[in-house]
């Protein structure tokens, strides 16, 4: 129960358990549109004070309790009761209410605490992400590579961070993510074209990244994090550090990271498969009154070896393999920098009535050396600006609608130095249009969306526009009585817009280690999708199944052709005229009551796509992935004591054979891939945790089908002892602004 | 002060990571295909022009040069 009173721009109350009535200690109290943050102290109570709009939403979460986020009428007195939910437990949340994302009462997304990772820690964001069934991971090695969703991967995936999308180059095949997870609170992921208020484009899903927050308020805290990885004698340390007053907050990153070349299960040591990274993050926040502020900026700078390089058209894998480890700057080579910035403004009007403003800028340099150090073999610099406005009106209760536009403005230069022009200067301007409408019905929830955008790529040789219109309607429903039962039903449509690569690529694309033809004539792809979601949970087992089908016209993708050129291969862009793909997302995670330490939890996920033929079925479609079986038995140790073991985790996943795969594709075989986590605590006032575990832990010579070093036979690193520290320093501040 | 310990560790952490100028041992690929090594290492500007420029032989015939690992 929580009990509360606002004096004058003073929040304060206490938390308690619904069912014995104690007090939560360590319950986060958060305004999340405002990015103010507290926790409960031993005795459940907590104060808030700032300067803040009558009206706002206040979040309460705990561990083991179901969160809960009511809306605050400063100085309202409101009770509110929380519930044990032990599947909180979860680092991923599947089929939570949305969080970061906004916009709809039917939809439900996946939800990972990047943060919370501390049993078996990630070496990426997309390796984190493949927890969530019906993600998978594209890789270029462990270290490069991004996510797929529901078999869709590059362009068709697009990523948010902050509020900003992200304009990386994401269409090559060997273009990473290229985000550090450090200071990075959560990662949400819609799957297919559900997200229209975020973009008319994304096709194959949404990911939402969302920096940590700031530190709860008239307080500091310094967290240190170091890791170390054996099978690429791989370092990464960062440190984040936060401050928070009563209006002002900041927040600061710095990272480094550098790994050599990965040790194979045979022993051996894959060339160029090394890495260095560094970075920083700049985040601040201020708020008066009915203004809220958020500026976001990221710096990074990697160089990204590509392992598998060659200009032999039947290449040996043993040729890729030497017998020591390096990690110094080598041919061929990555090197990518970002600056990602973005401000956010909130205006709360009235009660009723929100604003948002979001203006972002984007900087990628993307360089790919393969001959000489210092003329790259292509060079390629991304600026991209946009602009948002959304309006927020909730008129009542059962009612809620959110318009918007965006704008945005992208320049696609190449250096004058780089041997190659993979894709020649253009530019391409974007306007989008949209709005969502969510009624509930007594309970029975409603959403529809509708979304007008139009592009425009402009360059020496080729102008085109390509107007599009989407739409989605959802409808939700929950039956709450021993056991919950949550039903959900949407039609989307998403559109996406033939990029540039796809349009106008003519070169070598060194990392990919292809020669690539676009094709000018390629139409925008149209994907309608069909999602079904049902969920029933009680105190001791959840179950999920949501299965789902897509058609995609106009399908566009990357084909092999059957010549070579320059001694590689050659790949073009085709479109299919009609694309069928289907699969089911299933998970049960039971918590029996004997054993409330022990967690089982199971995932499944499949997908497969087909070419649609009006007499005949045609070909299989390309890079769909291996489905998968999750298993993971978690047992949680000694919470409530200071010093010890506090969860082992032990993680299989089995990947089924791939048979149906491309017309010129190779099959993938089957799999089993285990890591085993441990995780100690020391709760001190500086709190320090240690994990250690092993990834591989069978040392498995494996192949996964969306591996782009499948087709040299390469495999993926072998065995791995890890070892991670986190420290965090934390304390009152002895100035309050 | 503990501003001040962040900053400092934030200096720490790139000034390890600062680029030093890099020196390399080059070759070219000689008439024969054989790879011949240039004596000693280039460095920084050096490196660059020699492989932007080429090694040349009795002032005549100008080899593309490669430097570094491969």
């Amino acid at each position: 129960m929580t009990g509360y009173v606002c004096i004058a721009q003073q929040l304060t109350g206490v938390v308690k358990d619904g069912l014995n009535n104690e007090s939560i200690p360590g319950a986060k109290i958060e305004l999340k549109e405002l990015g103010v943050a507290t926790f409960t102290d031993v005795n459940g109570r907590f104060k808030l004070e700032g300067n803040w709009p009558d009206e706002f939403m206040l979040q309460v979460s705990a561990m083991t309790y179901e969160s809960k986020t009511i809306s605050v009428t400063c100085c309202d007195s409101i009770n509110l009761t929380l519930s044990p939910d032990p599947h909180d437990m979860d680092e991923v949340m599947v089929s939570v209410e949305l969080r970061e994302l906004q916009g709809s009462m039917t939809q439900k997304t996946d939800y990972m605490k990047l943060d919370n990772l501390d049993v078996i820690t990630p070496l990426s964001v997309a390796e984190a992400l493949t927890q969530i069934d019906g993600v998978q991971m594209s890789s270029y090695g462990p270290l490069n590579s991004k996510p797929v969703i529901r078999g869709m991967q590059g362009m068709r995936v697009v990523t948010f961070l902050n509020g900003m999308r992200i304009n990386n180059q994401q269409w090559g095949g060997d273009h990473g993510l290229g985000i550090s997870q450090v200071g990075m609170e959560s990662a949400e992921v819609i799957k297919g074209p559900m997200s229209l208020i975020y973009t008319g484009d994304a096709t194959g899903g949404l990911l939402y990244l969302k920096d940590g927050s700031f530190a709860p308020q008239n307080s500091y805290s310094i967290q240190v994090n170091s890791q170390f990885e054996s099978v690429n004698i791989g370092t990464q340390n960062s440190i984040v550090y936060r401050l928070s007053g009563k209006k002002l907050r900041m927040s600061a990153a710095g990272i480094f990271s550098s790994y050599a070349d990965y040790a194979l299960p045979n022993g051996r040591y894959l060339s160029d498969s090394r890495m260095q990274d560094m970075g920083g993050k700049f985040k601040l926040g201020y708020n008066s009154g009915k203004w809220n502020l958020e500026l976001n900026y990221l710096y990074s700078n990697s160089r990204v070896g590509i392992p598998g390089h060659t200009h032999d058209v039947d290449p040996e894998p043993e040729s890729f393999m030497i017998d020591y480890q390096d990690r110094k700057k080598s041919l061929p080579y990555q090197k990518i920098q970002n600056h990602f910035a973005n401000i956010k403004t909130s205006y709360f009007i009235s009660s009723k009535h929100k604003m948002e403003f979001y203006l972002n800028h984007g900087y990628n340099n993307l360089k790919e050396f393969e001959e000489k150090n210092f003329t790259p073999g292509i060079d390629m610099y991304l600026n991209a600006t946009s602009f948002q406005a959304r309006h927020h009106w909730h008129p009542h209760n059962n009612l809620q609608v959110l318009s918007g536009i965006q704008a945005s403005a992208q320049s696609n230069n190449n250096g004058v130095t780089a041997e190659e022009r993979l894709i020649d200067d253009s530019d391409q301007y974007d306007v989008g249009l949209y709005s969502s409408l969510s009624y509930d019905f007594g309970g029975l929830k409603m959403n529809t969306v509708i979304r007008v955008d139009q592009r425009a790529v402009r360059s020496s040789s080729f102008n085109n526009d390509y107007p599009n219109f989407n739409g989605s309607i959802g409808i939700r429903k929950e039956w709450k009585a021993k056991s919950k039962q949550d039903l959900a039903c949407h039609i989307s449509s998403g559109t996406r817009a033939p990029h540039l690569s796809e349009l106008l690529s003519n070169g070598i694309h060194h990392g990919a280690v292809r020669y690539e033809l676009g094709d000018r004539s390629l139409g925008s792809e149209r994907f309608v999708q069909l999602d079904l979601n049902y969920e029933l949970s009680n105190e001791h087992l959840s179950i999920l199944i949501n299965p789902y089908t897509t058609i995609a016209n106009n399908y566009i993708q990357l084909a092999e052709l059957d010549s070579v050129i320059d001694g590689l291969a050659v790949y073009e862009y085709q479109a299919l005229n009609r694309a069928l793909l289907y699969g089911i997302e299933a998970r049960l995670h039971y918590h029996p009551h004997f054993a409330h330490r022990l967690h089982f939890e199971m995932g499944y996920s499949n997908t497969f796509g087909r070419e649609l033929g009006l007499v005949q079925a045609g070909e299989d479609l390309y890079f769909m992935p291996q489905a998968r079986l999750r298993s993971n038995i978690r047992v949680e140790l000694s919470k409530k004591k200071q010093f010890g073991f506090a969860s082992v985790l032990i993680q299989h996943n089995y990947f089924f054979n791939q048979d149906r795969v491309g017309p010129l594709e190779t099959r993938a075989e089957a799999y089993h891939f285990v890591q085993l986590g441990c995780q100690m605590k020391w709760d001190a006032s500086w709190p320090v945790q240690l994990s250690f575990g092993v990834r591989n832990a069978l040392n498995t010579s494996y192949v996964n089908h969306l591996s782009s070093l499948k087709r040299l036979g390469l495999t993926e690193p072998g065995r791995s002892f890890y070892f991670n520290l986190k420290w965090k320093i934390k304390g009152r501040n002895k100035i309050n602004k | 002060m503990k501003t001040k310990m962040f900053f400092a560790a934030m200096l720490l952490i790139a000034s390890t990571a600062c680029n030093k100028e890099e020196c390399y041992e080059c070759h070219y690929d000689g008439p024969n295909g054989e790879e011949v090594e240039l004596e000693g290492e280039y460095c920084g500007s050096a490196a660059e022009d020699l492989e932007n420029q080429g090694y040349v032989v009795n002032d005549t015939t100008i080899y593309v040069v490669h430097c570094g690992e491969h």
